[in-house]
C-alpha cells in the first residue's frame, strides 16, 4: 500500500476546512483508503467538537448587567473611565464565587461520547465509583429496543425494554424539528440493583435511523449536584444541539404514523 | 463613531466572556478580564482601524492584558510561548470508558495546558476564528498558530484519553 505522508498541520487544516478544494481533495482521497490518516483527521475534528461543546455554555449565558453597564458608562472623556470599577462590590465577588464556571448540568453531567461504540449504553459508561462521569453521544447508534421505542412511542408514554441483562424504561418526552430532520428527547431509567438511574437523552433521525446526540446523566449523586433540577426538559442539553420548535401532539402523531419521513 | 464602537463592544461580550474563560478557567476572573479588556479597548478606540476586524483587535487586547496579569502575579511565571507542558499526572481513565469523556475533563485538561496553547484553542476551536484571524489576534505568524494548534489538540486529546497513540504506550 502506498503511504502518503501528511503533516499534522495539513490534516488539521483539512479538518478545519482551511484547505483549498484541490488540496482537500487529495487528503480526502487518501483518507478513504488509509485508516491511519482518517483517524488522525478524526482526532482534529473531535478535539474541535469537544472544545466547542465544553465552552458553549459560556456563550449561552446572559451577559451580566454589570458588564453592560460598565461599558455603557464609558465616557468620551477618558478620565471618566475609572468610575465603572466601582462595580467590583464584595457581594458581586461572593455571588460570583458561589457559582461554578459552567452550568452544573453541563459541567457535572454531560459527556461526549466520541466513538461509535455499540455497548456504551447505560451501564457500560456509568462509572462504578460514583464519580461524575455520564455521557453524551455525538455519533452513537442506539440499541435496537431504544430506537424502536423512539420510532413508535408517543411523547409522554413509557415503554419497557430489555438491554442486555437489564430492564429499562424508556420515556419519550418531546419531539423537535431540528434542521431538516427530527429529534426526540427521552429518558431511560435503569432500575436494576441499586437506586434507579435515569439518563436524559436526545436522539435525532439521520439516514433513517436514530442517532444519539446528547446524553446527560440525571441521577443525583448522593452528595453533590442537588442544585440543578430542570422542571421540564433540559435547556442546557437542548442548546447543545440547537433544537427547533417542539412539535405538537398532532404533528408527532402523523410522523409516528408515516415512519418519520423526512421533511 | 463612539456610540457604534460601544455597541459593537457590547455585542462582542458573549464571545469575549467565553474566550476569557478559556484563558482563565474561572467565571469570576473571566468577567474581570473582560471588563479590563473593554476598558482598554475603549481608551484605545481611536487606534482601531475601521474596516479591520474589531473582534481580532479586542481579542489581542485581552491576550496582552492577561499576559501582563500573569507576569504580575506569578513569581516564576509560566514559560510563555514555550509550549512547555506542566507535568501533571494523567488520570489514567480506564480503557473501559475510553470512548467517553466528560466536558469537565475537557475543561480540566484545558487548564493544564500552557496559556499559549489555550489561546489558539480558544480562538480557533472554541470561537471559530480562521488561522489567519487567530494569527492577527495573537500577533504571531500563521505558521506558529498552526503548529501550536496541532500540538495543543493532540495534547488535549491525549490528556482526556482519546488519543489514538495511546494504545501504543505513552508518547515520547
Amino acid at each position: 500500500m502506498s503511504k502518503m505522508n501528511f503533516s499534522d498541520e495539513e490534516l488539521m487544516s483539512y479538518a478545519d476546512g482551511e484547505l483549498d478544494e484541490p488540496q482537500a481533495r487529495v487528503i480526502r482521497e487518501v483518507a478513504l483508503s488509509d485508516p491511519a490518516v482518517a483517524a488522525r483527521i478524526e482526532l482534529f475534528t473531535t478535539s474541535r467538537k469537544l472544545l466547542h461543546y465544553a465552552f458553549e455554555s459560556a456563550i449561552e449565558e446572559p451577559v451580566p448587567q454589570r458588564l453592560r453597564d460598565a461599558i455603557s458608562a464609558f465616557g468620551e472623556d477618558d478620565e471618566e473611565i475609572e468610575s465603572p470599577r466601582v462595580v467590583r462590590l464584595p457581594e458581586r465577588r461572593a455571588a460570583a464565587s458561589a457559582r461554578t464556571w459552567m452550568p452544573r448540568a453541563l459541567a457535572a453531567s454531560v459527556t461526549l461520547l466520541v466513538a461509535g461504540a455499540a455497548g456504551w449504553w447505560l451501564r457500560d459508561v456509568l462509572p462504578s465509583d460514583g464519580g461524575s462521569t455520564p455521557l453524551l453521544a455525538s455519533v452513537a447508534s442506539l440499541p435496537a429496543p431504544v430506537s424502536d421505542a423512539l420510532e413508535h412511542l408517543p411523547s409522554g408514554e413509557v415503554r419497557n425494554a430489555r438491554l442486555g441483562r437489564n430492564q429499562v424504561e424508556v420515556l419519550a418526552l418531546a419531539t423537535y424539528a431540528s434542521g431538516n430532520t427530527y429529534c426526540r428527547e427521552f429518558e431511560t431509567t435503569l432500575s436494576a440493583d441499586q437506586a434507579p438511574q435515569s439518563i436524559h437523552s436526545v436522539a435525532c433521525r439521520e439516514n433513517n435511523r436514530w442517532v444519539a446526540r446528547v446524553v446527560a446523566d440525571q441521577a443525583p449523586s448522593a452528595s453533590s449536584d442537588n442544585e440543578y433540577r430542570p422542571a421540564s426538559g433540559n435547556s442546557d442539553l437542548m442548546s447543545v444541539i440547537g433544537k427547533g420548535p417542539v412539535l405538537s401532539a398532532g404533528e408527532e402523531r402523523s410522523l409516528l404514523a408515516n415512519g418519520w419521513r423526512q421533511r | 463613531m463612539s456610540k457604534d464602537f460601544k455597541n459593537e463592544l457590547i455585542s462582542l461580550l458573549p464571545r469575549l466572556r467565553r474566550y476569557a474563560r478559556v484563558k482563565t478557567g474561572s467565571a469570576e476572573e473571566a468577567d474581570d478580564l473582560v471588563q479590563a479588556t473593554c476598558e482598554r479597548a475603549w481608551k484605545a478606540r481611536h487606534q482601531w482601524v475601521p474596516g479591520t476586524q474589531l473582534d481580532c483587535w479586542v481579542f489581542r487586547i485581552m491576550t496582552n492584558i492577561h499576559i501582563d496579569q500573569i507576569r504580575a502575579t506569578t513569581v516564576r511565571g509560566p514559560m510563555e510561548g514555550s509550549d512547555a507542558i506542566e507535568s501533571i499526572p494523567d488520570h489514567g481513565w480506564s480503557r473501559q470508558i475510553e470512548a467517553s469523556v466528560t466536558l469537565e475533563q475537557v475543561t480540566r485538561a484545558m487548564k493544564q495546558l500552557p496559556e499559549s496553547m489555550r489561546d489558539v484553542l480558544g480562538l480557533v476551536a472554541v470561537d471559530g476564528l480562521s488561522y489567519r484571524e487567530a494569527a492577527t489576534a495573537l500577533d504571531i505568524p500563521i505558521g506558529t498558530v498552526m503548529s501550536r494548534l496541532a500540538r495543543a489538540r493532540t495534547e488535549l486529546m491525549r490528556r482526556v484519553g482519546l488519543s489514538p497513540d495511546q494504545a501504543e504506550g505513552a508518547p515520547a
